[in-house]
């Protein structure tokens, strides 16, 4: 971990995420910033490792630097730090390519822990989240336009979404398939590598369409 | 068709009417034949006005149940307004709680030296959250609630190095719990696994879910160092329990604790699977 960026208004928070980053990730540098704006500038002129982004910024959505992290295809593990708990906050995020997401509410032992299994390339997976991608792929379009690829989960990725929702945890269903957690935690990463493509390609379907009933 | 013919026929009786006498029996055929036919038409006629009026009666029914299609669209229409109207109204008034009041804890909370306060702050924003949540949540099928039950559970007792055994549930279970519910019951859940992780010492602990018709039961159990329940002022019986059994008693519900010294311990949650009326009624003040 060496660059990580920090989205977040607050500066209290800011400062206080800021400080338990340094703990977690003793040699990265960390760039904290408190406007979409200023978050948007860095992330053109440098290449992060890990983002935490807030949601709700003054002059924004933090889901706008999701997208364009995304769109920089430098790996950046993008995390959403929100007060928010309902996923209907988080879906929108993670549909726009993050990785994972901390309650801000949470203690320091237990974002430490979060962040450092996000960091190890384990993504938190909730049932309720598991749901809402099942149902997301259950209506998806198709097939998807013709500039963007049409993806469908493997049966594998089904399998683990539907053990998810069902209340089971990544290593519970790693023993129940046995299968290793990292093979698990990949399979969580393709899930949400999944539900960004395919959601793009929602979006697309959708700007067409309201293209053909503007004209 | 049969109306030229009928024609034909009628020209020809005419015909040898004005011929002579040995015409008499052909005349006679002829007009039975005349009469035989004419009482075939009006059968047809009847028949046809009779298919005509079931038409109409038919139609009549399809323009009555298209109207009344028309009306319940309407109505429904008027209803999905107000609900709409009234929920992007909560979402206003919950996004205004979240990100002023919201923000303003969360600041307490992770600033401030003390403790005690940061408790404090703590719970104020669980406070604000379950009144959001009580705004804005939707029901929850009762099987979704215990998945994230679950699921929470396993990842926070296992990692403290205890073993869970809560078997999933078998069936779906399709009753719906209220977002009050839903939120009170995690709370409950919540703080009965926090003092687990603390003070139990357990290596193990079982989780029993049983559903009835109108009720939910969870047992927790663990093997623990156990205390003695009954002595008032022991950490267990103080306000964490206390707040479990509030929180029980708002939904209509009870939380019971079983512990001896050395028996580990055994939590007993009962709750009513429909409190409707607590869904909409406003929070009380505490």
């Amino acid at each position: 971990m060496k660059s990580i960026l920090l989205l977040e208004d607050l500066a209290e928070i800011r400062a206080w995420l800021s400080e338990l980053l340094t703990r977690v990730f003793p040699q990265a540098q960390v760039m904290a910033c408190a406007r979409l704006e200023q978050a948007l500038h860095f992330i053109h002129r440098q290449r992060f490792d890990l983002a935490l982004v807030d949601l709700g910024l003054p002059d924004g959505s933090g889901v706008t630097v999701v997208d364009q992290l995304r769109q920089q295809r430098h790996e950046t593990q993008t995390v959403v730090v929100t007060i928010h708990d309902g996923d209907d906050h988080l879906f929108p995020a993670l549909q726009a390519g993050a990785f994972g997401y901390i309650l801000k509410e949470q203690t320091r032992t237990q974002i430490e822990e979060q962040l450092q299994r996000i960091s190890q390339g384990e993504p938190p997976l909730s049932p309720s989240i598991a749901r809402r991608v099942i149902g997301h792929f259950k209506r998806a379009p198709k097939p998807a336009p013709a500039e963007l690829p049409t993806v469908a989960l493997t049966e594998r990725e089904t399998d683990v979404l539907l053990r998810v929702a069902k209340g089971f945890t990544l290593p519970e269903i790693a023993q129940q398939l046995g299968l290793s957690r990292y093979t698990i935690a990949d399979y969580v990463k393709q899930i949400y590598r999944k539900l960004n493509i395919s959601s793009r390609a929602e979006a697309a379907l959708e700007a067409q369409r309201l293209g053909i009933f503007r004209s | 068709m049969s109306s030229t013919f009928f024609t034909a026929l009628m020209m020809l009786w005419c015909a040898l009417s004005t011929l002579c006498w040995w015409s008499m029996p052909l005349r006679w055929g002829i007009s039975l034949g005349l009469a035989f036919l004419g009482w075939r038409q009006g059968v047809a006629l009847m028949r046809r006005a009779h298919q005509l009026k079931t038409l109409e009666r038919q139609l009549e029914l399809k323009l009555e149940a298209a109207k009344r299609e028309i009306e319940d669209n309407f109505t429904r229409l008027a209803q999905d307004r107000l609900a709409q109207v009234t929920a992007e109204e909560r979402q206003r008034i919950a996004a205004d709680l979240h990100d002023d009041l919201g923000a303003k804890l969360l600041t307490i909370v992770h600033t401030c030296r003390d403790e005690r306060i940061a408790a404090l702050g703590r719970e104020a924003l669980d406070e604000m959250r379950l009144s959001v949540r009580g705004l804005t949540g939707r029901p929850t099928e009762l099987a979704q609630a215990l998945a994230d039950w679950r699921s929470e559970a396993m990842t926070r007792v296992s990692s403290a190095g205890i073993e869970l055994q809560w078997p999933p549930a078998e069936q779906d279970h399709p009753q719906m719990l209220g977002a009050r519910t839903m939120v009170q019951t995690t709370r409950i859940l919540r703080e009965v696994f926090n003092n687990l992780i603390r003070h139990s010492q357990a290596t193990r602990c079982t989780v029993q879910v049983v559903v009835q018709a109108d009720r939910l039961l969870i047992t927790i159990g663990d093997n623990g160092i156990g205390f003695a329940a009954n002595v008032p002022g022991h950490r267990q019986t103080g306000l964490g329990l206390l707040n479990m059994q509030h929180r029980a008693r708002q939904l209509l519900g009870e939380c019971r604790l079983d512990s001896q010294p050395g028996q580990g311990s055994q939590v007993h949650l009962s709750l009513p699977l429909q409190a409707p009326a607590l869904e909409i009624t406003p929070q009380q003040p505490a």
